[in-house]
């Protein structure tokens, strides 16, 4: 394998939420249930390491879609990760894995049909995760990731569901596919 | 009764014809990739192509090309097996009945590379079915002491031989491992 300078990479991609987990008031109880998701990245590699900017966006986050408690909603992640991964040289044209984790924000917008209730917040969040890429040729590959995201814990401003208003909190994974182009 | 055994036949004939198709694809061609002058080169043959059919299609004037898809790939494993390089080539024969003389041409990814003009067969079976020392592409493209293969599958126009119209084309790959 020759050396080769940084590889940037542009990677569209449709995902899944699931087990998602939160302390906003969740009428319809969909926090939990699959979403799907779609977004991108961009990330540069170097040999070991890399950085990669990642956006996506989870529409009716809570709304389960039989039960119109909610008008609309969604989830929305901007993080920046650091980027583990193997050298080409050691992987050549296989998949090449890597383990990513970094911060970023998460928007979480809930419109519940009471309009007693909205939410349109932004959280500080981390995420972690991995996932594989293998190139079909020079120009153009696939990947897959599962990536792990968990807003840090704020004040309380009442809207969470508990006797005592918790900070409010939102985590979930998502489980992606994409393309990938360099 | 009789419609079981009848279809017990049918099974063993279409069973037969596929593996015909099968042993037709393993052995129709045969490719010898070399690496010389920091060059992939490529020379191959295509065995009982030249047919009866295919000289009748000649004589009746009908322009015939054989056409070559070359493809060098490198296993991956876990993954896609890598395309390094494609590359189609063809060898078209036209017969002019009032000379009986055969305009031979060939061409290397669309470009016309060679033409001849010559009355006799064996040069046409040669200049249609065997090429020599092909460029494929440069070792500059290859990584040392991996395992390479070139996989070429061949088609006739205006027609295939073919079983029930199924094998399309021919196919057969050879490895090498490049060793700079």
């Amino acid at each position: 394998m020759r050396a080769e300078a940084a590889e940037k990479q542009i990677k569209p991609f449709i995902a899944v939420a699931f087990a998602g987990s939160t302390t906003f008031v969740d009428f319809e109880k969909a926090a939990d249930k699959p979403h799907l998701v779609i977004g991108g990245s961009a990330a540069i590699l170097w040999d070991l390491f890399g950085v990669d900017v990642d956006v996506a966006h989870a529409p009716g986050f809570f709304q389960a879609g039989d039960r119109h408690l909610v008008l609309s909603s969604g989830v929305t992640t901007v993080t920046g990760s650091f980027v583990l991964t193997l050298p080409k040289r050691m992987t050549g044209y296989s998949l090449r894995p890597y383990f990513v984790g970094g911060a970023g924000v998460m928007r979480v917008g809930i419109d519940d049909a009471l309009g007693a209730l909205k939410v349109h917040e932004s959280l500080a969040v981390i995420d972690v995760g991995g996932g594989a890429t293998g190139f079909v040729n020079d120009a153009w590959g696939v990947s897959w990731d599962v990536r792990y995201f968990r807003s840090f814990s704020r004040d309380a401003k009442g809207l969470s569901v508990a006797p005592q208003p918790l900070p409010e909190q939102l985590s979930f994974w998502r489980a992606s596919m994409g393309i990938v182009l360099r | 009764m009789r419609s079981n055994r009848r279809s017990r036949w049918i099974w063993v004939a279409a069973g037969l014809m596929a593996a015909s198709v099968m042993v037709r694809a393993a052995e129709g061609l045969r490719i010898v990739p070399i690496v010389r002058d920091n060059k992939v080169l490529v020379s191959f043959e295509l065995e009982d192509a030249y047919t009866e059919p295919v000289r009748d299609a000649i004589a009746s004037g009908l322009r015939t090309t054989f056409t070559y898809e070359l493809e060098l790939r490198t296993e991956v494993p876990v993954w896609l097996d890598r395309t390094i390089v494609t590359a189609t080539v063809a060898a078209s024969d036209q017969y002019d009945n009032l000379t009986r003389r055969h305009t031979l041409s060939r061409t290397v990814d669309g470009r016309v590379e060679e033409v001849l003009v010559t009355d006799d067969a064996a040069i046409v079976k040669a200049w249609l079915t065997t090429w020599t020392r092909l460029p494929l592409c440069d070792t500059s493209k290859l990584d040392p002491t991996r395992d390479y293969y070139v996989r070429i599958s061949a088609r006739t126009r205006p027609f295939s031989e073919s079983l029930l119209g199924w094998a399309k084309s021919i196919t057969g790959q050879a490895k090498f491992t490049f060793v700079p």
